[in-house]
């Protein structure tokens, strides 16, 4: 009896310490002096969902059910487990659960709150995390998403309230300053979201939540850049239907627009807007790209970047200094190639959109159509540049494929979600 | 009994490839100590299944019983690295590491040994491994709960184990910076205490060596003590824990009185960031005592530290309490990087040392090992060697490790280095106010 409880009372120190395998070597030996321990099965399953590992995790947790049914942690674990692996019902199922046998844990209640927002049903989440606040009024989940869910009702003032109570219960609480940077980031407060994505990362620098905000903080600082990222990030607060909604209605506003324009005769307006709406799209594409390759240029933030994104920035980089090579080119030379370059500026540009689709190194195993389209597309492309000076004659049959090729591609890109 | 044996064997010369029915008669000529047959059809096993556990553990077996210790530990050593070994194994596995002098590595086998089976005591072996206690504590958690019991002397021994190495820094390969500080820090203040004093520098405080897993840390502050010729206390990992559990005070304060008894004598922590536990327990305050007990024993509070030097290890120096960090405690913080080139190439030779070997282009192989630790380069050695095991069994022959098994060995084996960086990159970047991180930032060419 008494060695057993050792190796669990070691385990759970170990888990605490966050040394992963040390604590499940422990449980193992728990386990081995007697495998129906409930205890030890319950750590081993936090072990494994601390690694990421969730179906390990949720089976031991099955197990530990049956040993032990009317324990409320093992069903708040698989509330977790199943909300981290989207099965936001199923999650919603065994909170219900943990709740109903422990109804004085006010991180159920923060937890269910999460799960309220990502279904994007901000009213209920903030009704969940508000319970939650009457059984333990300093819980952080629930403060945290109480004031995310305030900022989505429109409730500003209260959902700063909010967020100062939690920094001021915790001010080293890492979760807090990383959402408060989100939101912030989400107004177009780059600056204001950097520093709190800074502390964020002091207090807990593994934290990849807050690496990914400090990173968008700093590819904030190229303005379209900030205008697209808060379009995105609003547009993520809304439903799927909500999203396909409103990329038509802004589709079917701008080609209503500029024909009402030309209708009333002003044609400058008219080109103005589709002008406008044609690099909003392109910039959709590669403005992920554009902001890396400037972010590989900046002191701190060029160690942010992974190498897949530093090639792919550069990459970007590369094909829009050619194609701006390509058009100079085209109006001081004169010649037969003079259209022929005018047209292989635009092609070598529109390469950067199959390429910033691209991952690096380029991996020829993969199964992905997604990867084999941007491929052959240029694939393509350089050959329709190429044909241009080694056989003119078919240049303008080349062209046209690749025109057509790349509609198709746009077209399947967009409807695929990219 | 015989009879059987015979009849099975006749079995098998039917069915030679039956490995089941095989071991089955190894295992009864074991049992009826026919060693020299036992160990035959073992082999026989072997030679029809390369690495079949059961039949490597037979062969131990009869080695052990046949006195053939050095054997024996080859075979045991790479069980117990794969950790196939029973408890029985490893108590069979700890005398032959005793009888063939191997102190260290049987201490550490026995650590486990008692760690699975804490009541278990052997005159024979706790005579040699453990230290004789000063008769002031015992390890065993039944009678922890009051010190005056009739108890204490009976179990008597105490829960950690001194030796005396004799590593030397020359057997370290690399590493002189590390090596020039420990002297500075440690080695010379015992050698010359006058000179320290006449410059009125304070003798004590202890080192914390951080870095990857692998790189020789323990092996650093094992050389350190034999360096000096002072005894060698390890504790380790679940020494630190059960400090946690129990009477850790009193266990915490039994370690420094008994290096306090036995001066020069090394205290080693291995993996001391166990003893922070910083990431949510602190503000417990029921937590705060194991460490505060350590600070004390430190600062010397409870006795003078004089000849009693302290050394500490972690691959996590984030999780470390920084309570540790100030003046008289864990005042020299060195990171101890991977092996450079020349480390690497050492460390390869020292590995290849007794090993059938062509002539082999170290060089080569220690420049595409960037990165790699030296437990990473013992593991392509083994790799190397377990390919061409192989291939001797099939050829009958001893092949030779070339090159090529190398370069093939390393393809196979990542460096470990690899998580830990990425972990010690991001506190490095975002967590360095206080400029503790700025080796790592210097070894990954971050310029800030």
């Amino acid at each position: 009896m008494i060695g057993e409880n050792r190796h669990i009372a070691r385990a759970r120190l170990l888990l605490g310490q966050g040394r992963l395998k040390d604590a499940e070597k422990e449980v193992g030996y728990a386990l081995q002096q007697d495998p129906n321990d409930h205890e030890a099965m319950l750590l081993l399953a936090e072990c494994k969902i601390d690694a990421k590992d969730y179906d390990a995790g949720i089976s031991l947790l099955q197990q530990a059910i049956l040993l032990d049914p009317h324990s409320d942690r093992p069903y708040y674990l698989l509330g977790f487990a199943h909300y981290q692996k989207d099965n936001l019902k199923e999650a919603t199922k065994q909170l219900d659960i943990a709740i109903q046998l422990n109804p004085y844990h006010a991180g159920y209640f923060g937890l269910y709150a999460y799960i309220y927002m990502e279904q994007h049903n901000y009213k209920a989440a903030l009704e969940k995390a508000n319970e939650g606040l009457n059984v333990d009024p300093e819980e952080l989940t629930c403060l945290n998403a109480r004031s995310q869910a305030l900022f989505r009702l429109k409730s500003s003032d209260e959902a700063y309230e909010t967020i100062k109570e939690a920094l001021s219960i915790d001010p080293d609480n890492a979760f807090t300053h990383t959402n408060y940077g989100w939101h912030f980031l989400e107004k177009g407060k780059h600056k204001q979201a950097r520093e709190h994505f800074r502390e964020a990362l002091r207090i807990e620098p593994t934290m990849g939540r807050a690496r990914a905000g400090l990173k968008e903080s700093l590819k904030a600082n190229v303005p379209p850049y900030r205008w697209l990222l808060m379009f995105s990030l609003w547009l993520s607060s809304k439903s799927k239907a909500a999203r396909w909604g409103i990329i038509i209605a802004l589709w079917i506003g701008v080609r209503l627009a500029t024909s009402a324009s030309k209708s009333a005769g002003w044609q400058v307006l008219a080109f103005v807007l589709a002008a406008l709406y044609l690099a909003f799209v392109v910039f959709s594409w590669i403005g992920n790209s554009l902001a890396n390759l400037y972010l590989s240029f900046h002191k701190e933030g060029k160690y942010a970047l992974t190498s897949s994104e530093k090639y792919n920035a550069w990459s970007i980089g590369g094909v829009i200094l050619l194609s701006i090579i390509f058009f100079t080119l085209n109006f001081t030379t004169g010649g037969k190639t003079q259209g022929a370059l005018f047209f292989c500026s635009i092609v070598v540009f529109s390469l950067a959109m199959p390429l910033s689709q691209l991952q690096y190194p380029i991996s020829f195993v993969t199964r992905k159509p997604s990867f084999w389209m941007a491929f052959a597309l240029i694939g393509l492309g350089v050959c329709t540049c190429l044909s241009a000076w080694i056989a003119p004659a078919v240049f303008t049959v080349f062209l046209s494929v690749y025109m057509l090729a790349f509609l198709v591609y746009t077209w399947a890109g967009s409807f695929s979600g990219r | 009994m015989s009879e059987a044996i015979d009849q099975l064997k006749e079995a098998l010369s039917f069915s030679p490839e039956n490995i089941p029915l095989r071991l089955h008669v190894a295992d009864m000529m074991l049992k009826e100590n026919l060693l020299d047959d036992a160990a035959g059809q073992f082999n026989e096993v072997l030679k029809r299944n390369y690495g079949n556990a059961k039949a490597r553990k037979g062969l131990a077996s009869v080695y052990f019983r046949q006195k053939k210790f050095s054997t024996a530990i080859i075979v045991f050593e790479e069980l117990w690295k794969q950790d196939e070994l029973t408890w029985d194994e490893m108590v069979q596995y700890v005398r032959c590491l005793v009888k063939e002098n191997s102190m260290s590595d049987a201490v550490e086998v026995y650590k486990k040994v008692l760690a699975l089976n804490p009541s278990f005591t052997d005159v024979e072996l706790d005579a040699i491994l453990r230290t004789p206690s000063a008769g002031a504590f015992n390890d065993d958690f039944e009678f922890d709960d009051d010190d005056d019991f009739a108890f204490d002397d009976e179990a008597g021994k105490p829960n950690f184990l001194m030796e005396k190495p004799d590593l030397k820094f020359e057997d370290v390969g690399g590493m002189e910076q590390v090596k020039r500080e420990i002297a500075m820090k440690i080695i010379q203040p015992l050698k010359n205490p006058d000179l320290y004093k006449a410059f009125g520098k304070k003798i004590g405080g202890g080192i914390l060596l951080y870095g990857p897993p692998g790189c020789g840390k323990t092996y650093l502050a094992r050389a350190t003590a034999g360096e000096i010729n002072a005894g060698f206390i390890n504790i380790g990992l679940h020494d630190i824990l059960d400090m946690w559990m129990g009477n850790s005070e009193k266990n915490l304060h039994a370690v420094f009185e008994f290096a306090r008894k036995n001066a020069p004598c090394v205290v080693f922590f291995d993996e001391v960031d166990a003893l922070g536990a910083s990431r949510s327990d602190l503000r417990q305050s029921s937590m705060r005592h194991v460490i505060n007990q350590f600070l004390a024993e430190l600062d010397g509070v409870h006795g003078k530290n004089d000849g009693v030097l302290v050394l500490a290890a972690t691959n996590a120096p984030w999780s470390v309490d920084s309570a540790f960090r100030r003046p008289g405690r864990f005042d020299r913080i060195i990171f101890v990087a991977p092996p450079d080139e020349q480390g690497r190439v050492e460390i390869l030779k020292q590995h290849l040392k007794n090993k059938p070997v062509e002539p082999i282009d170290i060089n080569a192989i220690a420049k595409v090992t960037d990165g790699y630790s030296g437990a990473d380069l013992q593991a392509i050695v083994d790799i190397a060697t377990e390919l061409k095991l192989e291939e001797s069994f099939t050829k009958g022959s001893v092949e030779k490790i070339t090159s090529k098994d190398l370069q093939k060995a390393v393809k196979q084996h990542r460096p470990t280095t690899t998580e830990w960086f990425n972990t010690a990159r991001n506190y490095a970047l975002y967590a360095n106010e206080s400029g503790l991180y700025d080796e790592i930032l210097k070894y990954l060419k971050i310029k800030k």
